[in-house]
């Protein structure tokens, strides 16, 4: 039997993963499927948000949407690049096209997944991600 | 194949354009001409790979336009096979007929550009200037690192013990007791690594020797 104070320090050592999307159906399925996978998810809905936040060093990876209000999700993870962080990131597109694909490549996104897709096979992007960190 | 090899210096970077719509190339091929940049052409990848597996091609100094939709190897195909013939060129692709998948693919696999047919001529200009310059750099830090490696072979094999004894931190000391040297041989060998080297600080010989090994 686990007891609390193991149970706290899992938590504490579990990776994080940073959602950025409106989409609220999708921020709660993947959060599930990421924690039963013993990922802890934190979730914005705009890319001022994430910014307004401290990033963690336990943190595994960056998962965005391009559509966000204000600052779109390519124009942040062009941000965060800039201020010297490296956060693996995989960019999801629900209009995606040719371009924006190509922008977000440029801008050192790992994947770029165009919406709808398979959750799991986002799952285990991250997972793999996870385990090259 | 056409050949607009200009007259310029041969030293200067050159242009691959490689696609199997004739009219393309030609458009290609003149603009390339215009702003006085040296290009070949050529009429598909098979085309191409063998010319880059010909004695006389200069496989460093330049980069590839490569065209995605071609008969037999595709844009995506030859890309692969110039990585493992470990071509250093950068690859701008060029297609009509551009997918998400296709794109990201392409360039997950390091291509430094994608555009999409039509596109207009600054378009195509300003991404061979940036690949002929991203070229470049990479062209000068291959240059140091085998200058480094030339150099490495000039010193005896005393001297590559002593040194690797130095660039992994180890003092003077340390290296005469491992080797069963005096510390005063220790520093002659030292001294003379750093002329062979053309170093004048530790911490100089150490970034040469490390930007000269093989990375991961």
């Amino acid at each position: 039997m686990e007891s609390k104070i193991n149970v706290a320090n899992k938590q504490l050592i579990k990776p994080i993963v940073y959602l950025v999307d409106g989409d609220h159906e999708l921020q709660v399925s993947l959060s599930k499927l990421l924690n039963q996978n013993n990922v802890a998810v934190e979730m914005f809905s705009s890319a001022e948000d994430l910014l307004q936040t401290k990033l963690r060093t336990r943190a595994a990876c960056l998962i965005v949407e391009v559509n966000l209000p204000n600052m779109d999700g390519i124009q942040l993870l062009e941000h965060i690049n800039n201020l010297g962080v490296r956060l693996p990131t995989i960019v999801l597109s629900s209009d995606g096209n040719v371009s924006v694909a190509v922008r977000a490549m440029k801008a050192k996104a790992i994947d770029f997944i165009e919406k709808p897709f398979v959750e799991n096979t986002l799952v285990k992007k991250v997972l793999d991600i996870i385990k090259l960190n | 194949m056409k050949n607009n090899k200009s007259e310029s210096l041969s030293t200067s970077p050159m242009v691959h354009v490689v696609d199997d719509d004739e009219a393309v190339l030609d458009a290609v091929g003149m603009l390339l001409d215009s702003i006085g940049q040296r290009n070949t052409c050529y009429k598909d990848a098979q085309v191409f790979l063998e010319a880059y597996n010909s004695a006389d091609f200069d496989n460093h100094n330049g980069c590839i336009m490569l065209d995605m939709r071609m008969p037999v190897i595709s844009g995506i195909e030859c890309q692969h096979r110039l990585e493992q013939m470990g071509c250093s060129m950068p690859i701008i692709f060029v297609t009509g007929h551009g997918d998400v998948p296709t794109a990201v693919e392409a360039m997950k696999q390091g291509a430094i550009e994608f555009i999409q047919k039509p596109f207009r001529e600054q378009q195509l200009i300003d991404a061979i200037q940036k690949a002929l310059q991203i070229n470049l750099k990479s062209q000068k830090r291959i240059e140091k690192v085998q200058e480094t490696q030339a150099k490495l072979k000039l010193l005896t094999n005393r001297e590559v013990q002593i040194l690797e004894a130095v660039v992994s931190g180890k003092a003077n000391k340390v290296i005469a007791i491992e080797l069963h040297l005096s510390q005063r041989t220790v520093e002659i060998h030292r001294a003379h690594v750093m002329e062979k080297m053309g170093v004048k600080s530790l911490a100089e010989l150490v970034k040469i020797v490390i930007d000269a090994s093989p990375t991961e």
